[in-house]
């Protein structure tokens, strides 16, 4: 049971650092609106979700084996830097599409809470009745 | 995680629209102002946006392998619009030049008001963006709670 737990950990922290690094992304570009040869930025986020996916179906002979850890599943070259040319100042932040992702950030944030919340609580349930 | 370094992307965001909007408002203000403390009429100004990286902390940036990302923005300079004045002809004025024409400042006020609707809008997507950020710390707190 505690070999699950751990795993659920690991992918909660790698899809919490997925969706922290995408939000500095958004805030940067949103902090950037106007500022002159600013591209906006952005991580594939499917892709890094779902390489962290495969980090659940890493086989453990013994439940003492470390998982993938968290770390060094996100590299520099997830981040897409978006070529446009855009306005005439060389800005292409689109406000519209900024606000989206932020939204969209949000409802992925929560999903990933949610999901441990629930975890821990089954846990916690597990754990009080079998007092 | 860096928390406070999340909100200081976007709290430089607020205050570089805030500038932009002071300067333009003073643009506005300042339409037909034919004489200024220096001498010569009131010369319109602008804003000079630059990037300017945040520092996200050590361990924050530790984490991963993707460096530093965060990045707000500052105004490096309020810069004057070097076009020319307006001339108009009035010779009774009592800044008329010699020629009987009055400088008035090179200011259009439906290029400033664009400008200022601009700042605005950017202005309120920064607080969006804060306003989410705070919204997600707070339900980090309420893992596991009943």
């Amino acid at each position: 049971m505690f070999g699950s737990f751990d795993k659920v950990v690991d992918k909660f922290a790698t899809d919490l650092d997925a969706v922290m690094l995408r939000n500095r992304l958004i805030s940067s570009n949103i902090a950037n609106l106007d500022t002159p040869g600013y591209k906006s930025k952005d991580i594939d986020f499917n892709k890094v979700l779902s390489s962290s996916m495969d980090s659940l179906e890493v086989k453990r002979t013994n439940s003492r084996h470390l998982g993938n850890t968290s770390s060094g599943n996100l590299q520099s070259g997830d981040i897409i830097v978006n070529p446009n040319p855009g306005r005439p100042d060389g800005n292409n932040v689109d406000i519209d599409d900024e606000m989206l992702k932020l939204s969209e950030n949000s409802i992925q944030y929560n999903t990933v809470i949610q999901f441990v919340s629930r975890k821990l609580r089954g846990m916690s349930d597990a754990i009080q009745q079998a007092k | 995680m860096g928390i406070e370094s999340m909100f200081q992307v976007n709290a430089s965001g607020l205050k570089a629209q805030m500038m932009r909007i002071e300067v333009h408002s003073s643009n506005i203000a300042n339409i037909n102002s034919t004489r200024t403390p220096e001498g010569g009429p009131y010369r319109r100004k602008e804003v000079v946006f630059q990037a300017k990286p945040v520092n996200q902390g050590f361990a924050e940036t530790l984490r991963n392998a993707t460096g530093n990302v965060s990045t707000g923005v500052e105004v490096t300079e309020v810069i004057e619009d070097p076009s020319a004045f307006r001339r108009k002809f009035d010779p009774n004025h009592p800044d008329a030049g010699p020629d009987g024409y009055v400088l008035f400042p090179n200011i259009d006020v439906v290029s400033e008001m664009v400008d200022l609707q601009e700042a605005s809008r950017s202005y309120e997507a920064n607080i969006s963006a804060i306003v989410s950020i705070k919204n997600m710390i707070a339900r980090t707190f309420e893992i596991g709670r009943r």
